[in-house]
């Protein structure tokens, strides 16, 4: 059992707690969920149940921390790590190997475990996730999904009594989330304890017992699953209902060759056997945001950087309002904001990122003080870029984008990890971008936020039909 | 994520034989080369080693990095020869230098950048650690250098994302922009990558931690075990040394390499003033 009373915690060199008087019980066998906006604490809270605090991340840690009834204090990390097993958001963390079989074996080698042990402990575990014809793979060739389900199937071989999960799904479609919420059920059938910190909820509606909700670093309310709906604005959590995309499929009629962006008859793929694309024609219309979805794996962010000139076109032609561009004049015009908001941001401060990003010949650049506004970044223009919270780079990174004024914006999973209400802050954005006249793309699994702010979906496992 | 999505070389490196060897044969083999190349001084026995060792470079199947290395390497021998010409000028001896005797030192780098190039590529960062652990270096010694070794891929990933997200920003860095702006590029490129990579530090550190790397003794299991084949590596690795050392060719000392530092045509006229 996990037991947290009043337990404060403050980082080192903070002036302020992380933690504040969290009290939380979690019974064996028990599924439960923590959730609350972005910043309020979630990570810090998993760190200290899978005992990083204080062992890795050291600082002030007050009050009672029990596994098992027995004192946190009193376990080593060797121990924590025999009861409770992780897995983060992005898998590739935790890979200190780059093949299957290795990633799988290295944890239970450094446990002291026979060869005819480790054999024994790994093979149920890879039966159940399916990874039997994977074990040979690198794992640079698999699928996000598969990805989590090495990582997990690495933590079930440790046999942990307590599971704790930090935005598991936030890169998976959705194909690949419901099959980790089938192996969550299963285990949580066979007794293991669930923790999850997670902003998407629709997915666990049939996981968990109930939900805790976070904000400010303490836990505020603890609460049925179905209740969380009562403060959703509140909190500014996510959708609790299981998303159908609304949209419309994107069809070729929807496209003009002499607006927006125009793909016509692409072929291109990494190597010369394999092809990404062959033939491949669609586009994104002007006034419009079109979600670009398909499964992991299926070319969306290739296509992405097709259309930015970052890779090299083998055949057909890529238009803009009508006209093929050279590749730097397609980067001048048009933005693409990717997923490591880390490598986007230079600046000393956010007030010098935004003007940085203005190009100096635009006409009638959008003022700094009313971009702040926009994106709710008001009060941090003086901050460090690097210094702000994932949200806050996610919004900056994607106003500096705007500050171009481009013809066609692509933002690629711009709301993976984000709260309720960061998501419909750059929904809405998005929205008003695309009605002054820009194409817009989204690349994303995320169904709320498709069903949010976009006109048409693009499902790249298919071309867009003919209407 | 980011770390692995552009390292894709590394599952075809692994595939080819020089990934399937244990990597205490070729960490073995690379220290006895390192260890032949201080004192081997025949330009032969060097040109045999590194010929020798740009075959199993070549197996890795990264000839755009071969050639940027190698362009590299040139290009500072070249630089090594415009600086010895304008020395020269100031220190006569400088001049006298022959074109073996200032390749030789290049020579020396060619096979080591090739082995430990190829090492590098060919490694399983998980498998390395534990048979590292065995070869039982101080944990000092072999955490640091493994994580270092884990981190060098995501290091020249990011660098290449970095590069792409500034021509996004419309930035493009040259040389031009490092001459007129020095200190604006530095901005560009080192802010991202010092957060980056103690961002990437941390990932690691927590992974390590979490999976007891470095704690209690690891068990040798099969994939792990010191089979034939790189005992055979390490025999071949060592019969080439002993060829390298026995090729016929004479001896080249760089001049500076040389006792008193005084070159070998005033020695030759002074002995012949003796006689």
């Amino acid at each position: 059992m996990i037991l947290l009373e009043n337990v404060r915690y403050r980082y080192p060199f903070q002036k302020e707690d992380a933690l504040k008087d969290i009290d939380l019980q979690v019974i064996p066998g028990e599924a439960v969920l923590i959730t609350g906006p972005s910043g309020c604490g979630k990570s810090t809270l998993g760190r200290l149940i899978n005992g990083l605090i204080p062992s890795y991340f050291e600082g002030t840690l007050l009050g009672k921390v029990e596994l098992d009834g027995r004192s946190g204090s009193e376990y080593t990390t060797r121990d924590l790590s025999h009861k409770v097993g992780s897995l983060f958001q992005d898998p590739e963390q935790q890979f200190l190997s780059t093949n299957v079989d290795d990633e799988l074996r290295t944890a239970l080698e450094w446990r002291g475990l026979s060869a005819e042990e480790i054999d024994a402990r790994l093979e149920p575990v890879v039966r159940r996730l399916g990874l039997e014809h994977k074990r040979s793979s690198s794992l640079f060739s698999l699928s996000e999904g598969e990805k989590q389900k090495v990582a997990l199937a690495s933590i079930l071989a440790l046999k942990p009594q307590i599971l704790m999960l930090d935005e598991p799904t936030a890169n998976l479609d959705e194909r690949s989330t419901l099959e980790l919420l089938h192996i969550l059920r299963e285990l949580k059938e066979e007794g293991m304890t669930i923790v999850i910190f997670d902003h998407r909820l629709y997915w666990l509606r049939t996981l968990v017992d109930h939900a805790y909700l976070m904000r400010d670093g303490t836990i505020s309310r603890e609460l049925p699953f179905d209740a969380l709906s009562q403060y959703r604005e509140e909190y500014g959590l996510r959708s609790l209902e299981t998303p159908e995309v609304e949209p419309p499929q994107l069809t070729i009629g929807h496209l003009k060759r002499e607006s927006g962006c125009f793909l016509d008859a692409l072929s291109f793929g990494y190597t010369q056997k394999e092809a990404v694309f062959r033939n491949f024609s669609g586009g994104v219309p002007a006034g419009k945001v079109v979600a670009i979805c398909g499964r992991n794996g299926s070319g969306k962010t290739t296509l992405a950087r097709l259309a930015m000139g970052l890779e090299k076109l083998q055949e057909g032609a890529i238009l803009f309002e009508g006209k093929a561009q050279s590749v730097r004049k397609r980067q001048q015009r048009n933005s693409l904001v990717l997923q490591n908001t880390e490598l986007q941001l230079y600046m000393r401060t956010v007030e010098e990122e935004l003007q940085c990003s203005t190009p100096s010949d635009l006409e009638n650049p959008a003022p700094v003080s009313t971009v702040l506004d926009r994106f709710q970044l008001h009060g941090l223009e003086k901050r460090h870029p690097q210094s702000l919270s994932g949200g806050q780079r996610q919004r900056l990174v994607t106003a500096c984008a705007l500050q171009k004024q481009p013809e066609v914006l692509i933002l690629d999973e711009p709301t993976s990890g984000l709260d309720g209400k960061n998501m419909r802050l750059l929904a809405s954005q998005a929205r008003a971008f695309a009605e002054k006249g820009a194409a817009v793309a989204l690349i994303t699994h995320d169904y709320e936020l498709i069903n949010t702010c976009c006109d048409y979906v693009w499902n790249l496992e298919t071309e867009p039909p003919m209407p | 994520m980011l770390a692995l999505s552009g390292t894709k070389f590394k599952s075809a490196a692994l595939s080819h034989w020089m990934g399937k060897l244990d990597i205490r044969a070729k960490v073995l083999t690379l220290f006895a080369l390192s260890l032949s190349l201080i004192f081997l001084k025949n330009p032969i026995g060097l040109a045999f080693l590194g010929g020798l060792s740009t075959l199993c470079l070549l197996s890795v199947k990264r000839y755009r990095l071969m050639l940027i290395v190698y362009l590299v390497l040139a290009l500072t021998w070249v630089f090594s020869l415009g600086c010895l010409w304008l020395m020269g000028f100031y220190i006569p001896r400088m001049a006298e230098q022959t074109l073996a005797q200032t390749l030789v030192p290049f020579l020396r780098m060619w096979p080591l950048l090739n082995m430990a190039l190829t090492v590098s590529l060919t490694m399983e960062t998980g498998r390395a650690l534990v048979s590292l652990k065995q070869m039982r270096l101080p944990r000092i010694i072999y955490l640091p250098v493994m994580v270092a070794l884990r981190f060098i891929p995501g290091f020249f990933n990011d660098l290449k994302q970095l590069r792409e997200c500034l021509l996004l920003r419309g930035i493009r860095v040259d040389f031009k922009l490092l001459v007129c702006q020095p200190m604006r590029t530095m901005r560009l490129l080192v802010v991202p990558m010092v957060i980056r990579a103690l961002r990437l530090a941390d990932e690691l550190a927590v992974a390590a931690e979490l999976k007891q790397v470095g704690y209690g003794t690891p068990t040798a299991t099969g994939a792990n075990r010191f089979r034939w084949c790189d005992s055979g590596f390490v025999m071949a690795g060592l019969l080439a040394l002993v060829i390298a050392w026995n090729l016929p060719g004479e001896d080249v000392e760089t001049r500076m390499g040389r006792s008193g530092g005084k070159p070998a045509t005033t020695q030759v006229e002074a002995t012949g003033h003796t006689q």
